[in-house]
């Protein structure tokens, strides 16, 4: 029932062969066997010169060594798995696929703040006549990680506007627990560009949003080796609508903003490329989607080496995580989405994958039941496992089909990178709503394809049946809200109000000062705020971001 | 002579999934219908408020959270009431229950539309919905085309 380890395939997470070129220190990770049929691979390595030398034979098996520079890290001679993930946002322990009991289960490595926690509105105070899913608070976060091995558990927090304020409470409960914050590993999405542009959650505005961004990167830095900053995410952006193309232009453009505006705070490419860490959706577009996987680590490493003339392997290396495309799922004839789950997941392992969640069948009806989930982890199970795809690194490379997308992919991707540049650059463009708008354009023409059956969706506008069985959908229950609240009231009536009160004024200094906030914020947690309250403070000194009504 | 129908569209509650309503919002408006579209995190007096000021002939919500659009379309439904403007229709479509798709036509909610429901079927929905009930307002400010 444990994650299995991705048999091999971690080492494409760690020596990437792109185009016919090695990309990234891969020389921590145990080889499979490469098969490559790409006949100027050895040109393109050479040129590269990442002290990797390579014996290659067009269509023979290749092997890759190690030159003694880079024995350091050969001596750290362990495969690196790749991670099946499952993202358990639903609700609370103790209620079906609570996130705490995931973990608990080693199901899941992900922990996914709600909605209504990343805007910072608590459980059980009505925001007018907003009704959401229950709330988490410093209180649920120690509940979810309960029992959990913070030192030895890597948790990605998925959460972006108060991301600032998920980190100190993470951190805030493993001091609690006696757990140097060195120990902690794990990722934090930080990603507001993506949010602005494809994940419309309330928001501080751009320049708070990103102040906190750039406390996160700065804090992390300094004082959490092991912990990822960022996790650029084009998934959302895909599934708001953005084509494969879009999705890779604008996380690889976000990526730079990021990289730039950390390099205004003194941190170095080669500080913070080496934390990045990325997220794609793969859909069901099969070999286009495998071609923007193989196009993004290679124009993220040219990127590093062109952009910022860093030749170092480790910021040059892109690790990544995927998600199967939600929007895909269709409620007619559901069982047909555990067929697409599982071609969007053997493409995303063709194109390399260092850690993959496979979405559930029952999606357009509910979040997932239990049943559904435990089906996702199955077919991943599946296809690491009994398939023998993950042997091989980037199998697909020398088909002159994948090879030309992949290139197709990489113009068309640098062309709105130039295009963004020519704008006056990503923070323009998110200001001008720019991405916005190209996003919302795709999804209309997207309908608009389904709409006229240029595009078959299978049980929707094609091969439809009349009748369909229903399937077992998952409920929430009432009863974790109610708990929640319960939660929420006792902590209010029973925290140290004085120390509440100074915390929260602490962060408003902070917050009004050039000081890093992260300290503060922790703090501020210690002494039982909530997000709410520490949310409120940072809108009050920075302001709101207004989403725009565009469609 | 048609006059073009008005329709206030809206993401009601905790849900940032953009996609769905600003589809259906261009299908509308491809359709010739006069779209209002509100944004996001509305609350239920928001949207009739709105559908009252734009002499609405009807609403159009999306939710895809998960979060039960019972209570949210029962409110919706009943400050409508309140304001003597029953003859706005109702529609909201989503990530609903079977039962809860039910409940909610059983209130009186004119439409409610499920995933892949295609563009054409809504736009007919509407269309159909709103000649049964001819705005009852004063100075009721459809636009004559």
């Amino acid at each position: 029932m444990d994650a299995k380890l991705w048999r091999g395939l971690g080492a494409d997470l760690e020596a990437d062969l792109v185009l016919g070129e090695v990309v990234g220190g891969g020389l921590r990770a145990r080889f499979g066997p490469l098969y490559v049929t790409c006949p100027d691979f050895h040109l393109e390595a050479a040129k590269l010169d990442f002290g990797l030398a390579t014996k290659v034979r067009q269509g023979q098996k290749l092997a890759v060594l190690a030159k003694a520079s880079h024995e350091h890290v050969v001596a750290d001679a362990q495969p690196t798995p790749g991670v099946i993930r499952l993202l358990s946002s639903v609700p609370l322990p103790g209620d079906g696929l609570g996130t705490g009991r995931l973990l608990r289960r080693n199901l899941s490595k992900e922990a996914v703040f709600s909605l209504r926690t990343g805007q910072g509105r608590p459980a059980g105070r009505p925001y007018g006549n907003l009704r959401g899913v229950a709330g988490r608070l410093y209180i649920a976060v120690h509940f979810v990680l309960d029992g959990l091995d913070l030192g030895k558990l890597r948790v990605s927090l998925s959460q972006t506007p108060t991301a600032v304020i998920g980190l100190g409470m993470f951190i805030a409960v493993a001091r609690k627990r006696g757990i140097a914050i060195d120990q902690l590993s794990g990722t934090v999405q930080n990603d507001p560009l993506n949010m602005f542009n494809a994940e419309p959650f309330p928001s501080l505005s751009v320049e708070g949003a990103m102040r906190c961004c750039m406390d996160i990167f700065e804090f992390t830095n300094k004082n959490m080796p092991k912990w990822h900053p960022v996790l650029i995410n084009g998934y959302n952006t895909k599934e708001s609508g953005a084509t494969p193309l879009q999705e890779l232009a604008f996380l690889l453009a976000n990526a730079t903003c990021y990289l730039d505006e950390a390099a205004k705070r003194g941190l170095s490419v080669d500080q913070i490329a080496p934390k990045f860490a990325f997220y794609f959706g793969v859909g069901s577009s099969f070999f286009e989607e495998i071609a923007k996987v193989r196009a993004a680590r290679c124009m993220w490493a040219r990127i590093i080496r062109d952009r910022y003339g860093s030749a170092n392997p480790a910021s040059m290396l892109m690790r990544y995580h995927v998600q199967t495309c939600g929007s895909t799922l269709t409620r007619q004839q559901p069982l047909n989405n555990v067929v697409r789950c599982t071609l969007q997941a053997l493409s995303a392992v063709l194109g390399g994958v260092s850690s993959l969640h496979v979405d559930s069948y029952d999606e357009a009806f509910a979040a997932p039941s239990e049943k559904a989930a435990l089906l996702s982890i199955r077919t991943q199970q599946i296809i690491a496992e009994e398939t023998g795809v993950t042997d091989v690194i980037d199998p697909l490379a020398g088909s002159y089909y994948v090879e030309s997308l992949t290139q197709e992919m990489m113009r068309g991707a640098q062309a709105y990178l130039d295009r963004i540049d020519a704008l006056g650059g990503v923070l323009n463009c998110v200001k001008n709503h720019f991405f916005t708008r190209e996003i919302a354009a795709a999804a209309q023409k997207y309908q608009k394809e389904i709409d006229r059956g240029e595009r078959t969706i299978v049980g929707v506008n094609a091969y439809r049946t009349e009748e369909e069985d229903p399937i077992d959908v998952y409920k929430p229950d009432p009863e974790i809200r109610r708990q929640a609240i319960e939660r929420i009231q006792k902590l209010r009536a029973t925290r140290d109000q004085q120390r509440w009160k100074e915390a929260l004024d602490n962060v408003r200094e902070a917050a009004k000062s050039k000081d890093n906030l992260v300290p503060a914020v922790v703090e501020a947690c210690e002494a039982y705020a909530t997000f709410a309250e520490i949310r409120n403070v940072l809108k009050e000194v920075y302001g709101e971001y207004e989403f725009p009504a565009i469609y | 002579m048609t006059s073009k129908i008005r329709i206030v569209m809206g993401k009601p509650g905790l849900d940032g999934h953009t996609r769905g309503i600003q589809v259906v919002a261009r299908g509308f408006a491809d359709a010739g219908f006069e779209v209002i579209y509100l944004g996001l995190y509305k609350t239920a007096e928001e949207i009739v408020r709105a559908a009252l000021d734009e002499d609405a002939n009807a609403i159009g919500l999306s939710i895809l959270s998960g979060a039960s659009p019972v209570v949210f379309c029962r409110d919706t439904l009943a400050l409508l009431h309140l304001a003597g403007a029953d003859d706005v229709a109702l529609f909201v479509g989503g990530i609903i229950h079977d039962d809860e798709a039910h409940s909610l036509r059983e209130m009186g909610v004119a439409g409610v539309f499920l995933p892949g429901t295609p563009m054409v079927q809504m736009v007919n929905a509407v269309q159909t919905e709103v000649e049964k009930r001819p705005l009852q307002g004063i100075g009721v400010s459809t636009v004559q085309t």
